[in-house]
């Protein structure tokens, strides 16, 4: 069979477009998974490897103050491995916007116990009269602080000078979260690490501890454990241990990842099953163009067997020529993506491998349908004794079309409609084709404006401030309008925040409980008007879909930093919130919770933009405040970390799908060309020049994109829609917008690939003589 | 009929018939055709576009099925015969000669003849077969470099390299000058007179009928004439 191989090798530099196309399509749905699913994983074993070097604590718990004489028997409790304390102290730091920090203790030996620190620079502090510090690395980003830098911080009433030894991170820290916030802010939050000789020395509280972290042995029952743990520091006031998967960093973490799981197998699976479709329909058409050169195979005594082994490997080396293209492309894409993790991860390490798992199945994926389609094309000609296949195929039959009976069209327009009803599947088949372009389009475009609505709803509609500022502990009320009589402050509004664990059920979370003013204008919860009133209780919407919280349900609430008791409130509606999670009251319930007296920890400032430098020293100068902010920095920060990943898997998607809407298109075309160069030759015998002949062809083409163009937007929006409202994860429950300037690109991109592949089809047409496309068989 | 004589037979065709459907019209192709060929003949089936004769072509070469009646050639029934025994037929004993060459484009003279000697049980030399229709110089070129009497000539060329019992040519200079179908007409004799093959010539153009040792008439699906040539006209002499 050496010759029917050499046929193979011929018929695939002869199709040296379609292969091209076909290649592409597959080089494109297979890279986008193999891509995806590595980094993905990559991510997730970078995750594994961290925990495991840093050694992750398993169960924690936080205390008001237990002394550290109560070690021996948290490690004497049955299945408990490794006890680990640390003194915690919460203090300000003298740096613009007076950040919070969280000072934690190290051991003796900061290279011993669990949650252990990774240095990115410098050293592990040693006991000095000058305390020194390993800084969070997100914070030291944030403030650009190095080695050997001299902060200044308020610790236990006083005010401290302390040096900064490293810059680090824990695997309980990955994520630097303040007391309830609602996601890693390093401006205004950051951890710090140290000796605990000087952490006590600064702090005044001696031998204590306030965080606890231990690992059990496996086969253990960690129910019993936590009891234990719990009934040990219930006198020093705990609300109670929990496991990793509820610590705060692994559960954002956590989150992150699964998110980038459904991104690795939602897109991947639509791109790959519209390269799949689009490999199948083009290879069939293919087949279906080689009938005579099959029928000649048969005449000449070849069985079938044989001949659809010819075929399978010429489908085989086209697709896999792309399969092969799709694995290094897979890997250099996902190579990007895994160091787009790394900036927004912060794990020490995210080393890339392209999964075999992925490999596997990008090449089963895009072989399978391939296969499938070559076999079933032959079966059709198979169908056929080889007397029916060396004819011509029969032409369709044309009818009068039901546009000709309302218009009076042309004879050219006529053939137009004519050709492209005579044979509706494959009208229907085409356009579909053509709409899964749109698709694609949309949606890897949709996430730009996913981003834009999100930034203008959450950081334009909804807070209005310009500045906002916390205070180290509630104020009168009546204190609140010295800020509103600064110059420039153009409106002014308060708040009573307060740091909770939320209860409901069995489940638990951090939060902030924020007191609103009646009638708030700077800080709105909705754009909606329809949404309920403040009047009481208002959640996050992820509590009734998680929780399964309902109105009228009593939630339980435990203030973390202040010292007032547990109190209860009855939910009364709920609210979408795009960014993070939040629970919100009348500022007056709020302070009948607490039993105080109406008063404010955190005031808002919209502010004239020529005044805002002023406004904002002013702020950092106060003795009171803390935690100040403006907004411009929080975008900014959210645009460096958040904004920069999802730009860069938009640039990837969009550059996968416009590959994809190229290939596609340019094969279609290329295949349709084949089929049609006999009749646009008997065209031009007839009289009409070239590009009238051509144009023909072209108006159907173009006819069918443009029948493609609603059937694709609709099913674009559709589709993209499910798929991103499918991964609402508990940080963002966003809202799926299409802007008219995705419609805007996909049309340009697919009326652009469109007028490319039409002018190459044009010059490949016009190259065929004459007489030689009259003897063309169709 | 043709009585029959001591020659040997090889097809026996009998009540043959075949319709097809275009769209909604029934089209009769053969209605009861009666037919024996015998060895180291040449006969011309001589008939007007659209009278049957590439049908009746089709079934004896195994490249169609009869609606009814029967064919035999020599002791196997074509009209039984599983798909696979018709591809080993027409693999051993037959060779096609089409009226528009129908040679692989990608392949060259020489590769479309190997396509054929690699299948078959006891081929030609791929050389020998270009050499028999005088084409032994332009074996490397491609069927796009060749005109149109040179790809016929390989199209002969490859049906003979392996020794075919019978050679079926379907109008095989219905796209040829007359000189050059003359010259295709030569390489189909040569072939015929050296290795005693049986060929069958279908065509409308009755001028070929002189270079016959039988003519053959079709019209309307049914034989019609049959005449036997004593003094057969040289092929210089035959003109179109």
């Amino acid at each position: 069979m050496r010759t029917l191989n050499l046929k193979v090798i011929r018929s695939l530099l002869g199709l040296k477009i379609q292969t091209t196309g076909i290649a592409l399509l597959v080089a494109c749905g297979s890279g986008l998974l193999i891509s995806a699913w590595s980094s993905y994983d990559s991510l997730r074993s970078a995750k594994d490897k961290t925990y495991r070097t840093l050694r992750f604590g398993e169960i924690f718990a936080e205390v008001k103050s237990a002394p550290m004489a109560l070690e021996p028997r948290l490690r004497n409790i049955s299945g408990v491995n490794e006890v680990d304390l640390r003194l915690v102290e919460d203090g300000l730091l003298h740096l613009p916007g007076v950040p919070s920090g969280r000072f934690l203790s190290l051991p003796p030996t900061g290279t011993a116990g669990l949650d252990r620190i990774h240095l990115s620079s410098g050293d592990l502090p040693v006991p000095n009269p000058v305390p020194e510090a390993v800084v969070h690395q997100g914070f030291a980003g944030a403030h650009g602080l190095r080695p050997g830098d001299l902060l200044e911080a308020n610790l236990g009433g006083k005010r401290w000078k302390f040096r900064i030894s490293g810059i680090g991170l824990s695997p309980d820290t990955v994520y630097a979260i303040g007391p309830g916030a609602p996601l890693p802010d390093d401006l205004r939050f950051g951890v710090f690490w140290m000796p605990r000789t000087d952490l006590e020395r600064m702090s005044g509280k001696g031998k204590t501890f306030r965080r606890l972290s231990v690992t059990v042995s496996e086969d253990t029952s960690i129910h019993r454990i936590r009891e234990e743990i719990d009934r040990l520091l219930a006198p020093y006031g705990t609300a109670g241990s929990y496991l990793r998967k509820d610590q705060i960093s692994d559960r954002l973490l956590e989150n992150e990842i699964v998110e980038q799981r459904t991104l690795a197998i939602l897109f991947p699976t639509v791109f790959l099953s519209i390269a799949a479709l689009q490999t199948q329909s083009a290879l069939a058409r293919l087949i279906g163009l080689e009938r005579l050169q099959i029928a000649t195979l048969r005449a000449l005594g070849y069985p079938h067997r044989e001949i659809q082994l010819h075929y399978l490997k010429l489908v085989l080396l086209m697709v896999s020529g792309g399969s092969a293209m799709g694995v290094v492309l897979g890997s250099g894409v996902g190579r990007l993506m895994a160091s787009s993790y790394r900036s927004f991860f912060r794990f020490p390490e995210v080393t890339f491998s392209t999964g075999r798992g992925a490999i596997a199945l990008g090449i089963a994926a895009s072989l399978l349908p391939a296969l499938f389609a070559a076999l079933s094309a032959l079966r059709a000609v198979r169908s056929m004794t080889p007397a029916e296949a060396l004819r011509p195929a029969p032409p369709p039959t044309f009818r009068i079309a039901g546009i000709e009976r309302i218009l009076t069209l042309s004879i050219r327009n006529r053939m137009i409609a004519r050709n492209l009803l005579a044979r509706p599947l494959r009208l229907i088949w085409n356009t579909l084709g053509m709409a899964c372009a749109w698709i694609l389009l949309i949606m890897s475009l949709s996430w730009t404006d996913i981003l834009s609505n999100l930034i203008d709803e959450r950081f334009r509609r909804l807070s209005r401030e310009t500045l906002s500022m916390n205070l180290n502990s509630p104020a009168r009320e009546s204190e609140s309008r010295a800020w509103s009589r600064l110059p420039g402050v153009l409106q002014w509004e308060t708040q009573r925040i307060l740091p909770v664990k939320m209860r409901f059920a069995h489940h638990s979370r951090d939060l902030i409980l924020t007191g609103v003013p009646s009638g708030a204008e700077l800080e709105r919860y909705s754009l909606s008007p329809s949404v309920v009133p403040l009047e009481g209780l208002l959640l996050s919407r992820h509590f009734k879909e998680a929780w399964g919280i309902r109105v009228g349900d009593p939630v339980e609430f435990d203030p973390l930093t202040e010292g007032s008791g547990r109190f209860t409130l009855s939910v009364s509606g709920f609210v979408q919130d795009s960014l993070g999670l939040s629970a919100r009251i009348p500022k007056h319930l709020l302070h009948g919770a607490l039993g105080e007296e109406s008063t404010f920890n955190r005031i808002l400032l919209r502010i004239d933009p020529a005044f805002e430098e002023g406004i904002l020293s002013k702020l950092q100068n106060s003795p009171s405040g803390s935690g100040i902010l403006s907004k411009r920095a929080t975008l900014a920060g959210f645009e460096r970390t958040l904004g920069t990943l999802i730009r860069i898997s938009t640039v990837i998607l969009v550059s996968f799908a416009w590959v994809m809407t190229f290939s596609l298109l340019i094969s279609s075309l290329r295949i349709s060309t084949s089929e049609r160069h006999r009749e646009i030759a008997t065209i031009r015998v007839l009289g009409l020049d070239f590009d009238q002949a051509f144009g023909l062809l072209l108006s159907e083409t173009g006819i069918q994109w443009i029948l493609a163009m609603p059937i694709g937007i609709l099913s674009g929006n559709l589709i993209t829609r499910a798929a991103l409202n499918s991964m609402h994860a508990e940080e963002y429950d966003f809202t799926v917008v299409i802007s008219r300037r995705t419609y805007g690109l996909a049309l340009l991109v697919i009326g652009g690939s469109f007028l490319i592949g039409a002018l190459r089809m044009r010059s490949i047409s016009k190259r065929v003589a004459l007489p030689d496309a009259l003897k063309m068989e169709e | 009929m043709i009585a029959g004589t001591n020659r040997t037979l090889v097809f026996k065709a009998r009540n043959l018939s075949k319709s097809y459907r275009l769209g909604q019209v029934t089209i009769p192709a053969l209605r009861g055709v009666d037919l024996d060929l015998y060895e180291h003949e040449l006969v011309v089936l001589l008939g007007p576009s659209g009278s049957g004769k590439t049908t009746l072509l089709n079934i004896l070469g195994g490249l169609d099925s009869a609606d009814s009646g029967e064919v035999f050639y020599r002791d196997h029934d074509l009209v039984r015969a599983s798909e696979s025994d018709l591809t080993r037929f027409r693999r051993e004993h037959v060779g096609f000669i089409f009226q528009f060459y129908n040679l692989i484009p990608s392949l060259t003279a020489l590769e479309n003849i190997r396509l054929v000697t690699e299948i078959s049980p006891s081929p030609m030399r791929p050389e020998t077969a270009l050499d028999l229709v005088g084409m032994d110089q332009l074996g490397d070129r491609f069927p796009s470099q060749l005109s149109g009497g040179e790809q016929q000539r390989v199209s002969i060329a490859r049906a003979i390299s392996k020794r075919p019992d019978i050679l079926l040519c379907d109008e095989p200079t219905g796209a040829l000058d007359c000189e050059t179908g003359r010259k295709v007409l030569e390489a189909i004799l040569k072939v015929h007179r050296e290795l005693g093959t049986l060929v069958v010539i279908i065509t409308h153009n009755a001028a070929i009928s002189g270079m016959a040792d039988r003519v053959i008439r079709i019209e309307n699906g049914r034989i019609g004439d049959v005449s036997s040539s004593i003094a057969k006209v040289p092929l210089s002499e035959i003109r179109w």
